[in-house]
């Protein structure tokens, strides 16, 4: 899934799918990647917000996390505008379920099945959304945190992260994640994993959003930074070991 | 990129195995979900209970495989209220070699067993390809770690020859009870080997007392 920013399409397989159809190449406008953990009242979800084009951060105020109608908080990694549309598609769903005006409203397990279905039947037609999904959400007292793909793919589990996130925050989730953590410690675990993707991950921007979601509701955090620290011997003196390189 | 053609699919890995016994049919599949050299989640089920009588375990691309195995019960569903009964289990595996071949051209990347007690309540295996073709027979492994396992159950389950004539019900005179640990023992050993196979193994049992779950640790390595 490699941005190719300016570059033009590749015409070795040119075939008759493709005549008259809008067909999804490749991602223009990205974003990185999103965290979700479990703890012991809700679900949390992390991510940056910048929007890459290319090798160029182009966007640094792209909220990529949006909440769902009551119950669900949805993360998105991948093709911005693809995240647009999704949410227009789901800002559809929620009104007809709100129009049956019967109590009942959709809860995150009913949106990460809906949004599955979709990703699904876009890659069926050749044509996807180009978006890595994170579902997570409170109903009833049940915590709910699942993952769609691309192409479909998906699972539910305590932590789940896209893109980079999947290579280096899920192994220290996997070590450190405990079913009765407190927010303040879901935080310091999500800033751990946030901090180390913002060293390894090139297309990470050190401005992030935590949002929250309880039975009691949707808390989106105001942007805000963590402290790096860059001063390492080594960078201070890179050709130390080295005398005449550069 | 989209024209290329291989981003639609991936390989979520997994083994899945079943085994028909006289009166009984034992269904097993592990349960991690894996992509490229990550693991997605540890513990997601790789079998759907469609009948009383009839179990599908699959491995491949799980967005085809969930899609599969959603139609299936759909058109099972169907089934019931135009015949007010239940699909038995050859019927059912004619029904899916339908519904893989009805994509021939855009396969499901699914690699299908289907376990469960025929209309004499004996064990049943069929055992298919990503577009359809099938055969019964007594046993039978798919998915990534097939290729590991199948030598195993060749050697141990006993079961007459398929090229005797005349033609021998190839199921296994193994007791359940040793059909089930046969699984567990190729199970492990299959993880030893196969990087997308281990986490948990989830054992589904049919018999005329009903359907049994079971479950097993794997090497989570």
């Amino acid at each position: 899934m490699e941005p190719v920013g300016l570059s033009s399409a590749s015409s070795k397989d040119s075939t008759s799918l493709d005549v008259g159809s809008e067909r999804n190449r490749y991602p223009y406008v990205t974003g990185t990647s999103v965290l979700g953990v479990k703890y012991k009242d809700g679900v949390a979800l992390a991510a940056d917000l910048g929007g890459s084009y290319g090798s160029t951060l182009r966007y640094k105020s792209v909220e990529r996390i949006k909440a769902i109608g009551k119950h669900t908080l949805l993360g998105a990694s991948g093709e911005i505008s693809d995240f647009q549309e999704i949410l227009r598609y789901l800002d559809e769903l929620i009104l007809y379920d709100n129009m049956w005006d019967d109590g009942n409203s959709l809860g995150p397990k009913e949106i990460h099945n809906y949004l599955n279905r979709v990703m699904y039947n876009r890659r069926n037609k050749f044509n996807p959304l180009w978006n890595s999904l994170v579902i997570g959400g409170v109903k009833n007292g049940q915590k709910y945190l699942g993952m769609v793909g691309m192409i479909g793919t998906h699972f539910e589990d305590n932590h789940v992260a896209t893109g980079f996130g999947n290579h280096l925050a899920r192994p220290i989730f996997r070590d450190e994640w405990r079913e009765d953590m407190t927010f303040e410690e879901a935080v310091r675990l999500l800033e751990k994993c946030l901090r180390v993707l913002l060293y390894r991950d090139r297309s990470a921007i050190n401005k992030f959003q935590i949002a929250k979601i309880t039975d009691e509701g949707v808390t989106i955090s105001q942007p805000y930074s963590l402290k790096t620290f860059w001063g390492f011997s080594a960078f201070k003196d890179p050709t130390k070991g080295a005398e005449g390189s550069w | 990129m989209a024209l290329s053609r291989d981003w639609m699919y991936e390989n979520n890995g997994g083994t899945c195995v079943a085994i028909a016994g006289a009166d009984y049919c034992v269904v097993a599949a592990d349960t991690r979900l894996s992509i490229g050299y990550s693991i997605y989640t540890r513990d997601y089920s790789k079998i759907c209970k469609l009948t009383e009588k009839c179990v599908l375990a699959s491995s491949g691309f799980q967005g085809d495989i969930k899609a599969l195995q959603k139609n299936l019960a759909a058109k099972h569903l169907i089934y019931q209220h135009q015949h007010n009964k239940q699909m038995s289990c050859p019927a059912m595996a004619q029904l899916l070699s339908n519904t893989l071949y009805f994509k021939r051209f855009f396969p499901y990347y699914a690699f299908n067993v289907l376990g469960g007690l025929d209309n004499e309540g004996k064990g049943c295996v069929f055992t298919y390809d990503a577009v359809g073709s099938y055969e019964r027979v007594g046993y039978s492994a798919q998915g990534s770690g097939s290729t590991l396992v199948m030598p195993i159950l060749d050697n141990q389950l006993k079961s007459p020859s398929p090229l005797l004539l005349p033609a021998r019900d190839a199921v296994t005179p193994l007791s359940e009870a040793d059909a089930v640990d046969m699984v567990k023992d190729v199970f492990a050993s299959a993880t030893e080997r196969d990087i997308y196979t281990g986490d948990k193994l989830e054992i589904v049992i049919l018999n005329a007392s009903g359907v049994r779950r079971e479950f097993m640790d794997l090497r989570k390595d």
